[in-house]
């Protein structure tokens, strides 16, 4: 939720506005010397400063979420057939998003946050399984 | 061995990656120009460049450094570094001086992005570098003034 806002990310668990205040910018990275990639590690989450990061091999990853991926202000159901939109999810099937939360860099964060912010409440392979089942169901979302 | 290039000479030290950049700088490369102010990525006395891009040094590890060109307020060259230290100096900004080294690079990487900043772009893009003698005012006067002296 915290990278999936309108113009500044959220923080921390309380979801309290990103301090300092930094903005999205033309690419979703930020401006000037504002950038996200200026204090989060691609390598990972940094213990001393207690900043969070992650991308792996891939650089850079570390952003705002696309403003087609957007999920603040919106319902469950709305985020539920954003998620499993094409147009809105970078174009990704069922079994494209299977594979996005079993190996996306940014959703692996999730469970592995760093200190001072919780994990997800679930285990990681119990989330993929849940996720097997929502597509093999036919993807329905609620009202 | 990690491998640093840090203002244009290359280091080869025996680090854990996940040591903060600004440790190995002023530890271990005896750069103190760069400073601590609250190790947590909210103040930007740390702020440094690497490849070109303003980065927070007690925020950034070495093992993501690594191999990078990295440039400390030592470093810094060219039009836009002697345009923003040449207003600096005249418009006499500094007061304790501590938050100014980072005050500088990330003023270096603001105009070197936008040679022509509103007091909105000054805002946004020197948001994270705080100062507690107050010098803001001076700061975007001297930000003004080096953008002029780039046209």
């Amino acid at each position: 939720m915290n990278c999936h806002q309108v113009e500044s990310p959220l923080q921390g668990d309380s979801r309290r506005l990103h301090i300092p205040h930094v903005v999205r910018g033309t690419d979703n990275h930020g401006v000037g010397a504002m950038r996200c990639g200026n204090c989060h590690n691609g390598i990972g989450n940094n213990e001393t400063s207690r900043t969070p990061g992650a991308g792996g091999k891939r650089k850079d990853l570390w952003q705002l979420a696309p403003l087609s991926m957007l999920w603040q202000g919106i319902s469950v159901g709305d985020l539920c057939r954003s998620l499993k939109d094409p147009v809105r999810n970078g174009k990704r099937s069922g079994e494209d998003l299977i594979e996005h939360m079993t190996s996306e860099p940014l959703v692996l964060w999730g469970w592995n946050p760093g200190s001072g912010r919780e994990p997800v409440p679930i285990p990681h392979d119990e989330f993929v399984k849940l996720m097997r089942v929502w597509v093999a169901g036919g993807m329905a979302c609620p009202q | 061995m990690i491998t640093l290039n840090v203002n244009r000479e290359t280091h080869e030290l025996n680090l854990d990656p996940k040591m903060p950049l600004l440790w190995a700088i002023r530890d271990r490369l005896n750069l103190t120009g760069t400073k601590f102010g609250c190790g947590h990525a909210m103040c930007g006395a740390c702020v440094v460049h690497i490849d070109g891009q303003a980065a927070r040094s007690c925020s950034i590890m070495v093992g993501e450094a690594a191999g990078k060109n990295i440039t400390t307020i030592e470093g810094v060259s060219g039009k836009v570094a002697a345009a923003v230290t040449t207003a600096w100096q005249r418009l006499d900004v500094v007061q304790c001086g501590y938050c100014q080294s980072g005050q500088i690079m990330s003023a270096i990487t603001l105009l070197t992005g936008n040679k022509n900043p509103t007091d909105d772009d000054i805002d946004a893009g020197m948001e994270g570098n705080i100062c507690r003698c107050g010098t803001y005012v001076r700061i975007r006067r001297a930000i003004h003034e080096a953008a002029k002296a780039l046209v």
